[in-house]
């Protein structure tokens, strides 16, 4: 059996490679018509993606290898598996959605090819199980993503953020670079199974200075490998300029390679037991992202940008997740995103088009809604609080008694950030009900259905993924940091929340006048998330700087 | 005559100050001269580095082949002209050239990892020159959309030629090194940076864009393509080869 799923494997890994030489290849030949080799191709790769998992599921293996102590050392645990499935359906979606999308444009062909290869990176990031080889793959992923992106590279804009992705994207090879060199130094292997089996048997503890180990400072470099690819701030302004590119490549970034970072960190998962500020800092970093992403994507204009900027703050979540031991829960998180993302940006375009034509837009604020009339609202205002209240706490409750889930901290931040998401859903979505008590009653139905829906899932992938449940426990319990910094933070960011939604309401209800100050410090802050923090207009200041410099030195020493 | 050896070979494989003279001299030739005589001056040069003895660890050649290698990076970032592009990668790979030897790697390493790439890159020059007769970025842009062989293997050869730094660091690896050598290593990653920085602000300027209308263009033959594609698929299955060794 073990020799059906590493035939399986070799086959599914190299079908994309074969698909992109060959679509060139005909194109020479039949020209256009040679993207059909790329679509049939796609179908294949589902088709071998789908065999190896049903194949990998039935024969109870769980971690297999091909071609060892090579290289090409590929390492095959159930991660790989389902990350396999889910990017060849995501690829055959993509593949589908641009046969017409992209017909009349110029590059055709080059796009189906540079589709097909970058397909064919991901499963080898995903597969490869010799450090080597994944760094390989790791930093090809931000080439090959660059030479999509600019695929309409007649327009300069296009090539100037095309290399933002680009040279971020190298920025996160770089530690990834260094953790690589530390292995081989330290462990004398490159071989990913070898060097998280001698760490987590605690074989050999290598110390560098002041008790900091040669383990941890692996670990934190490949966290903060995995949080610049993962666009965590300040490296997120390379993801909404990607709009520049084709619809069906944001699509498949930010269904698959943005996510890239999270597969690293579950892969390195083990290593992590030993290294605390990794998580720390990856609980920080997607804090962080989540909060600003959001804001961020508030304050858009432009549809596809404000998706853009929510896959950012989606991406915080991920790394929030990560930061906070929940690594399963983090790939479920991708693997969901991803589709949704993927669905919205394709359906972007069609959105566009009918909003364009309609003139229905709603001016109704929810402070309006509920306050103006209270009398008349009484009712609605009862059952608004209970979803603010009632709900959370019912369901902390149940899930406290089953799940014992306030046993870590994940568990509380899990509960904060669904009971925000929670009360900012409803108020967004009020508007577009007829009947509010019923609207309401569903959606408190809903959300709650989704929060238990979303632990189950952690449950499930916790039992796919870790068959180590002790590893499960030691990287919740790195994962706590002092309570005192825990629940300051929380603090922080439950005030903010409710500062804004008062804010909100005083802005919008009819005395306003008080409120003046609020609105200096209200604008104040708006200027600076519609700039993005002024960190795009940072980096661009000093790369032309150094470009000025570089051309004074040439125009001094000429030679 | 050892050296004699030596400083031949540090004007034909120029570093930093010498590469000026160097290159002010090359420079002053037509443009298909320059890149006849890089390529004679690069082939023999690695074959007299090999001659050189006792540079192995010899901290001072490392130094200055890295200041000369960071150095000619930075210039590389604002060279809008295709010859001099072609001229400063040429001091670049030379430092890298001392870099390697000063490491302890062979001329091997050179021949198979730096050589193809580069003499592909110099071909593709070749064929701008004889096509267009300037190589300046000014007039020559958009080369994208009109001649897609010649980008493809002129987008190639600038990639792997500015992963060579990693290749470098990759055998770094193998030494298992300790203080100084850290140094090296952190260099070679910012000059990676700088390098990729530099190659896509030249495929921005002659293969992206519009392309200029006054021009005729006709793109590589198939026969030249399929020599460029071997020699550069030489160097990809050299380069794994390369770094198999490195696994274990």
């Amino acid at each position: 059996m073990e020799r059906i799923l590493q035939f399986i494997s070799v086959v599914t890994f190299l079908i994309p490679l074969f698909s992109s030489f060959l679509t060139l290849f005909y194109s020479f030949v039949i020209k256009k018509k040679s993207y059909k080799i790329s679509i049939f191709f796609a179908y294949l790769t589902l088709f071998s993606s789908f065999v190896l998992t049903v194949i990998f599921f039935i024969s109870n293996i769980r971690h297999f290898r091909v071609f060892e102590n090579s290289i090409f050392y590929m390492s095959i645990t159930s991660l790989s598996i389902i990350v396999l499935l889910f990017v060849s359906l995501v690829s055959l979606v993509i593949h589908l959605y641009s046969i017409k999308y992209m017909f009349d444009d110029e590059g055709y062909i080059r796009y189906f090819v540079l589709l097909d290869l970058m397909i064919w990176v991901i499963f080898g990031l995903v597969i490869s199980g010799n450090i080597i080889f994944m760094l390989g793959f790791w930093h090809m992923m931000g080439v090959v993503l660059y030479f999509l992106l600019v695929h309409n590279y007649k327009r300069r804009q296009t090539c100037k953020y095309g290399y933002y992705t680009l040279f971020t994207h190298m920025l996160s090879d770089i530690p990834f670079l260094f953790a690589a060199y530390l292995i081989y130094a330290y462990y004398d292997t490159t071989n990913l199974d070898t060097f998280l089996s001698i760490v987590s048997n605690r074989i050999t503890v290598h110390v560098l200075f002041f008790d900091i180990t040669i383990s941890s400072v692996i670990a934190f470099l490949i966290m903060l490998s995995a949080i610049i690819k993962s666009a965590q701030f300040p490296f997120h302004i390379w993801l909404p300029f990607t709009l520049e590119g084709p619809n069906p490549v944001s699509a498949l970034m930010h269904a698959g390679i943005v996510n890239a970072g999270a597969f690293l960190a579950n892969r390195f998962a083990p290593l992590f037991v030993f290294g605390e500020s990794a998580l720390h800092l990856a609980l920080i970093a997607g804090f962080i992202t989540a909060v600003l992403g959001s804001l961020l994507m508030l304050v858009q204009n432009d549809i596809k940008k404000a998706l853009a900027y929510s896959t950012v703050g989606q991406m915080g979540y991920m790394m929030l997740e990560i930061g906070s031991g929940a690594f399963a829960l983090a790939i479920y998180h991708m693997m969901v995103h991803g589709i949704f993302k993927a669905s919205l940006f394709l359906g972007s375009g069609g959105v566009i088009g009918e909003a364009r034509e309609s003139n229905n837009i709603s001016n109704k604020s929810i402070f309006d809604f509920y306050f103006k009339d209270p009398k008349e609202h009484l009712p609605s205002k009862i059952s608004f609080f209970m979803i603010v209240l009632v709900a959370p706490a019912t369901l902390a409750y149940s899930i406290f008694y089953i799940f014992n889930a306030f046993n870590y901290q994940s568990g509380t931040l899990f509960f904060f950030f669904a009971w925000a998401s929670g009360v900012q859903a409803v108020y967004a979505l009020y508007h577009n009900s007829k009947n509010f008590k019923r609207f309401l009653f569903f959606t408190t139905i809903l959300y709650i259905t989704a929060l238990i829906w979303y632990l189950l899932a952690e449950h499930f992938f916790n039992i796919l993924l870790f068959t180590n449940t002790g590893l499960l426990k030691e990287l919740y319990m790195k994962a706590q940091i002092p309570n005192a910094v825990f629940y300051t933070m929380g603090g922080i960011i439950l005030s903010v929340y409710m500062i804004s939604w008062i804010f909100t309401y005083c802005k919008i209800g009819k005395n306003c006048t008080d409120m003046k100050y609020f609105i200096k410090v209200y604008n104040f802050f708006y200027r600076i998330l519609v700039r993005d923090l002024y960190i795009l207009d940072f980096a661009t200041k000093y790369s032309k700087k150094t470009v000025d410099l570089s051309l004074a030195i040439n125009k001094k020493l000429k030679y | 005559m050892e050296i004699l050896i030596s400083v031949l070979t540090l004007f034909i494989l120029p570093l930093f100050p010498i590469s000026i003279l160097v290159n002010k001299f090359i420079f002053k030739l037509e443009a298909k001269k320059q890149i006849i005589l890089v390529f004679l001056f690069f082939a023999s040069g690695i074959f007299l580095l090999e001659k050189i003895p006792h540079i192995k660890d010899n901290h001072l050649v490392v130094l200055v082949s890295l200041l000369s290698a960071a150095f000619y990076t930075f210039r590389l970032l604002s060279v809008e002209s295709v010859s001099r592009y072609l001229l400063f990668l040429y001091v670049i790979l030379s430092s890298f050239a001392w870099l390697c030897k000063s490491i302890g790697l062979g001329m091997t390493i050179y021949l198979f990892l730096f050589m193809p790439a580069f003499i592909v890159f110099m071909a593709m020059v070749w064929f701008l020159v004889n096509r267009f007769g300037v190589v300046h970025d000014k007039i020559i842009s958009g080369l994208g959309s009109v001649m897609p062989k010649f980008s493809l293997l002129f987008v190639s050869a600038l990639f792997l030629i500015q992963n060579i730094p990693v290749m470098i660091i990759m055998e770094l690896f193998k030494k298992q090194v300790a203080g100084t050598w850290y140094i090296v290593i952190i260099v070679l990653a910012v000059i990676w940076i700088f390098v990729n920085w530099a190659g896509v602000r030249l495929i921005e300027q002659i293969i992206f864009l519009k392309p200029v209308r006054r021009f005729r263009y006709k793109d590589i033959s198939f026969v030249q393509v399929v020599l460029a594609s071997m020699v550069l698929v030489f160097e990809i299955v050299y380069t794994i080869y390369f770094l198999g060794r490195n696994a274990v």
